[in-house]
């Protein structure tokens, strides 16, 4: 026979008020099993605590249910209650009188009554309650970081002296992402390969932290603590254990007019390249695709005059497969391009639609702003090599655009253009430079300041207003736009025209979020687990999220939120096991028939094939099995499945039945 | 009589179904109408005053020089169409009779134009222009086209009517 | 053979008669069928929905429902203003059923929602047509620099029927090159000429219609294609005192894009009516000798 208690709470007013906790306890006392049945003030209280404990002692109590609150909010005190007086905390249960019961309706006599029927219904499940205990899990104390930008370097130095062995694996050439291709950072003005290129060597250079670059994730196996990916090395066809990062290979290799990816188009590299100087690793790649000997069979100049003998025409494409036990994922941003229709995207014809040369967007400018870039950091224009006296700045080309773009803000564009307009003055004192607007974003810490500085010090002129279109006349640009705030449309003759395209993430991060079991929205930004108060983790357990993949941001951004993640790793890793919940689902493979519907429709692919075999291994038949570690405990396997033979540990058929049984007269 | 400034914005989006609190100023609109500072008002701030409860664009010009070129419709960013607010504004001012001055003109030419449309069915340019020409005591004007327009057959004297569709406005009932 | 209910529009029957007339006379040469619907009204242009938005809706219910009838086929028009109004309507109905409702009522009439409304530049497009035209072409008019002028009701708004891109077009340019001229890129081909202003305020399309002239030919372009009546008139009719205004010596001919269709198909000048215009059109300077490929 049960011995269960039961501690009704009036949570001050908040349910007193509605429900008569009193006649509540009064109502289910003399119920078959039910030993104690008390009401207070404030069950969560020492005092309330100390009554349940008590209790327990005293009544030899094998099962308690406290109606209160949301478990949302208790659940976890009332069983450390009950843990602590050596009673199994999963036999301990609340029942909801306050969300469920006290906040939602007003007359005190059905309230009450409805308070009476819940406590019934748990009582009945709480008689059916087991002993469960937490499911430990192995962690495998490595970690993966995906993409090596700011964030993915960020990450991977803070876990590598966390003492974690960290892979990190970036698709280009190199590591560095957009970071590396910008001239300064606001609002400080740091030269910003001067400050990131420090952490990309550390990256290579840290005995904890293995560099796959020109790599891509191809698969992914396996749940947290216990992940088997998949990494496609692809072929460089340079020997990296003899390449000595000379360079004359990229000096003599006659395929010289290959636009570079690095320098946004503007700039021109060989077939064979290091996509900037201080790449990392600072060994080339050729690039088949426009590599003489690739297409034709001639040439082959790199590989006679590579003194070590590090080209090789033959290497093919490497998979590595890695095992750790967590993810972060930093794979960055990519900007919308104003030419190409793009899924809903109409793209921007009317500014040109990509095909006016002096028209640029804002990694073009920060490459022609840059000491190292294709103009030696003077500023000119694409089309003759003139440096503009005007320059005009569009801000919001596919932000905040719900007709033709993007809704939503991509936040760090008004800070860049300012950044650029105000570069643009230093570089060009007569220059004119002029930004239309619609709103000014400098919310971080010395932002507002920036862009002052910039319309008062520097003299940019900010114009409130929309462009409607631009056009290409007698070699300059003519911009039809208008200023809200004097009321005056605004047609300018610009030399340049520098447009703040949309943050989008890269192409194919859907694609990755998909391998992962991470959640996305409609854009292809990564789903945080909670906006507000869990933003480095994914809907995946053990996949962590930093930087511009989630959404757009700032660089002390990406990097507080890539050291955030690492810090959730190393939390994930601090034990030598993983504790997770038993509410996990467990097939009865006696009857299951092996029809596998659980298999599709768990949201979280906990459930695998197991076969069954003989002595001889002859196979039998195949069974589900629930992987303990994947499975959150939802349900959906339970109601799907049609033989029921799967079964939630804690909310067992029997259990509902009973529930249900309470209820019904 | 002043109606209560609420009460055309409604009006408005009622007809239109444009919602004035959607519009964020961006201003792009007025940066692409061929009649921005052409008139009293630039385009975007007729939205902005419709937000605001004013109900000025009833008197200004501005409506009246909209000539429908869906410029603003297809750039803003918002969705919005303001050429059709237009459209309702002139109704109403048409309703209000607020008509300025300065949209006499325009607003003559339109109202001859249609009821000559409601008349007849279909329009005798020529026509047109005489009574339009009368009617704002302009009587020669443009007269020294004609022998050209002659000339050249673009004269059509005479024609079809087609009253049906004047007579179910009028709410005659069916044709 | 293909065939369409044909809606001229009021211009077409006086001041862009000449439009009509090449319309028809291409139509003959590719073996379209126009058949006129009979009893079509005004379409309302500016006015009607500028004054009047339930009369603009009654217009164009009526010329919905008689083109409906007789299943003539889909509709046919010129004016950029016409497939315009009879576009919004047609779309009015499919989205804004509530709205039209009433005009609906009162007119009483039955009309077919399918009916599909095209502007001849769209017709000319089509697959078939193309390779007839292509087929016919005795006269490619090598050489001849045109300047495409979209103005607005033929492209905008965007949306169900909508003849291309509402920023990027290509079907005139395409027409242009398929007859063997030479497309110039311009900037202004989908600013406004001014319109309706043309008797209230021609000051206004003097000053819109004045750009477009000046650009065109800045560009060097020989003829200025149009494809709307009102466009026409602002852009010929106007062109002496607009370009006299201007102190500007340079005269340059607007085409109707059935007229220069019809110059390469070697229809005779005077059956596209290209008498007619007030700018003249040089008909031996724009079209080459003949030898041209024939068929």
């Amino acid at each position: 026979m049960s011995r269960i208690g039961v501690f009704v709470c009036h949570c001050g007013e908040n349910i007193g008020r509605t429900v008569d906790c009193a006649r509540v306890a009064e109502a289910v006392r003399s119920l078959p099993g039910v030993r104690h049945s008390v009401d207070y003030k404030y069950m969560c209280s020492d005092p309330g605590q100390n009554m349940i404990r008590q209790a327990i002692q005293e009544q030899k109590l094998d099962g308690v249910v406290v109606a209160a609150c949301s478990p949302a909010m208790h659940e976890p005190t009332f069983r450390r209650a009950a843990a602590n007086e050596g009673l199994n905390p999963f036999r301990c249960e609340m029942v909801n009188a306050r969300e469920h019961c006290s906040w939602v309706h007003e007359n005190r006599e059905e309230a009450t009554e409805k308070a009476i029927d819940l406590v019934r219904m748990m009582i009945e499940k709480v008689k059916r309650n087991e002993n469960l205990y937490p499911i430990q899990v192995p962690i495998t104390r490595r970690a993966l970081v995906v993409g090596g930008g700011i964030a993915g370097i960020q990450a991977a130095l803070d876990l590598a002296n966390a003492g974690i062995s960290t892979v990190l694996v970036e698709k280009e050439p190199s590591i560095g992402g957009h970071m590396s291709q910008l001239s300064e950072t606001f609002p400080t003005l740091d030269c910003s390969q001067c400050i990131l290129t420090p952490r990309m060597v550390e990256v290579a250079q840290h005995p904890l932290i293995t560099l796959h670059t020109y790599s891509e994730v191809e698969k992914v196996d396996g749940y947290i603590g216990n992940f088997k990916v998949t990494v496609r090395k692809r072929a460089r066809y340079v020997d990296m254990s003899k390449c000595t990062g000379c360079g004359v290979c990229q000096q003599k290799c006659p395929s010289k007019k290959i636009p570079s990816t690095f320098d946004a188009g503007l700039g021109m590299r060989p077939a064979i390249y290091v996509p900037f100087p201080q790449a990392v690793p600072n060994k080339p790649v050729i690039d088949r695709d426009n590599c003489t000997y690739f297409k034709n069979g001639k040439c082959g100049v790199c590989k006679k005059l590579c003194g070590p003998q590090a080209i090789d025409f033959e290497q093919v494409d490497e998979l590595v497969v890695e095992q750790v036990g967590a993810v972060i994922l930093a794979t960055g941003y990519s900007l919308y391009d104003i030419g190409v229709q793009q899924e809903s995207l109409r793209g921007y014809p009317e500014y040109g639609g990509g095909k006016i040369a002096d028209v640029i967007d804002g990694l073009q400018f920060e490459r022609l702003a840059s000491a190292s870039g294709p103009t030696g950091g003077e500023i000119r224009r694409p089309s003759d090599g003139k440096i503009p006296e005007t320059v005009v700045f569009l801000q919001c080309i596919g932000s905040r655009d719900s007709a033709k773009g993007i809704e939503y803000c991509s936040k760090i564009c008004c800070m860049y253009t300012a950044k650029h307009a105000l570069l643009y003055k230093h570089k060009v004192h007569h220059g004119k430079a002029v930004v239309f607007y619609m709103d000014v974003r400098a919310t971080g810490k010395g932002y507002d300041e920036f862009v002052r500085r910039a319309v008062e010090e520097d003299e940019v002129l900010y114009v409130r207003g929309r462009v409607s279109r631009l056009y290409e006349d007698k070699g300059q640009i003519v911009v039809s736009g208008v200023d809200t705030l004097s009321m005056k449309p605004m047609e300018i003759r610009a030399d340049m025209v520098v447009l703040a395209t949309a943050i989008r993430p890269q192409p194919g991060a859907n694609r990755l979020a998909q391998l992962f079991g991470v959640g996305y929205d409609k854009h292809a930004f990564y789903s945080e687990a909670h906006p507000k108060l869990r933003p480095v983790e994914s809907a995946a357990a053990g996949v962590y999220l930093a930087g511009a993949c989630q959404a757009p941001k700032d660089i002390p951004e990406a990097v507080a939120q890539a050291s955030a993640a690492a810090a959730k790793v190393a939390v994930l890793f601090s034990r030598d096991v993983l504790e997770r919940e038993p509410i996990v689902a467990k097939v009865m493979e006696a009857i299951c028939a092996g029809c596998f519907a659980c298999k599709e429709v768990c949201p979280y692919g906990a459930v695998e094939v197991q076969e069954i075999r003989d002595r001889e291994g002859r196979m039998l038949r195949r069974v589900a099995r629930v992987n303990a570690g994947v499975c959150n405990g939802c349900g959906t396997c339970q109601a799907t499945c049609p033989s029921k033979s799967i079964e939630l540990a804690g909310y067992t058929d029997e259990q509902i039945f009973a529930q249900i049984g309470a209820l019904v007269p | 009589m002043e109606v209560p400034s609420a009460v055309l914005r409604d009006l408005v989006a009622e007809a239109t179904g444009q919602r004035a609190f959607r519009c964020y100023q961006c201003g792009n609109c007025s940066a692409g109408c061929p009649m921005a500072g052409k008139g009293d008002m630039l385009p975007h701030l007729v939205f902005r005053l419709l937000q605001l409860g004013d109900d000025s664009p009833v008197r200004s010009i501005q409506p009246w020089l909209c000539v429908g070129c869906q410029t603003c419709a297809v750039r803003c960013p918002q969705d919005l169409d303001l050429s059709l607010v237009m459209d309702a504004l002139r109704a109403e001012a048409m309703r209000r009779g607020t008509v300025p001055d300065e949209a006499k003109r325009i607003a003559a030419f339109n109202k001859i134009f249609l009821e000559q449309i409601l008349d007849g069915g279909r329009l005798s340019e020529v026509q047109l222009g005489a009574i339009y020409n009368l009617r704002t005591l302009a009587p020669f004007q443009n007269l020294t086209s004609v022998p050209a327009l002659l000339r050249r057959g673009k004269i059509r004297i005479g024609g079809k009517a087609v009253r049906g569709p004047g007579a179910a406005r009028r709410g005659g009932g069916k044709p | 053979m293909s065939a369409y209910a044909y809606f001229p529009g009021c211009s077409l029957h006086a001041t862009a008669r000449e439009y009509d007339e090449s319309i028809r006379a291409v139509a003959d040469a590719l073996k379209i069928g126009l058949n006129e619907i009979e009893d079509w009204c005004c379409c309302g242009a500016t006015p009607a929905h500028a004054l009047d938005p339930r009369s603009a809706q009654i217009l164009g219910l009526w010329n919905l429902a008689h083109a409906s009838k007789g299943q003539a086929g889909p509709v046919l028009t010129g004016c950029a203003s016409c497939f315009s109004r009879l576009r919004a309507v047609k779309n009015e109905i499919q989205e804004r059923e509530e709205h039209i409702r009433g005009a609906r009522e009162a007119l009483g009439l039955d009309i077919d929602p399918r009916l599909e409304i095209l502007h001849v530049a769209q017709v000319l497009a089509g697959e078939e047509i193309r390779e007839e035209i292509k087929a016919r072409l005795s006269h490619p008019l090598k050489g001849l620099r045109v300047a495409c002028y979209y103005g607005c009701l033929l492209t905008r708004p965007r949306g169900a029927g909508a003849v291309d891109d509402v920023e990027a077009p290509r079907i005139l340019e395409d027409l242009v090159e398929l007859v063997g001229a030479e497309a110039v890129d311009w900037p202004l081909r989908l600013d406004c000429c001014g319109a309706s202003m043309a008797m209230p305020r021609p000051d206004l399309v003097r000053e819109l219609s004045g750009k477009i002239l000046m650009m065109a030919h800045e560009r060097g372009a020989k003829v200025l294609m149009v494809a709307c009546p009102l466009c026409h008139s602002n852009l010929d009719f106007q062109q002496e005192a607009i370009l006299r205004e201007l102190g500007q010596s340079f005269r340059i001919p607007v085409l109707y894009l059935t007229q220069l269709v019809g110059l390469a198909l070697g229809i005779d000048p005077g059956r596209l009516g290209l008498g007619r215009h007030f700018v003249p059109v040089p008909v031996r300077e724009l079209v080459p000798a003949e030898g041209a490929s024939c068929v």
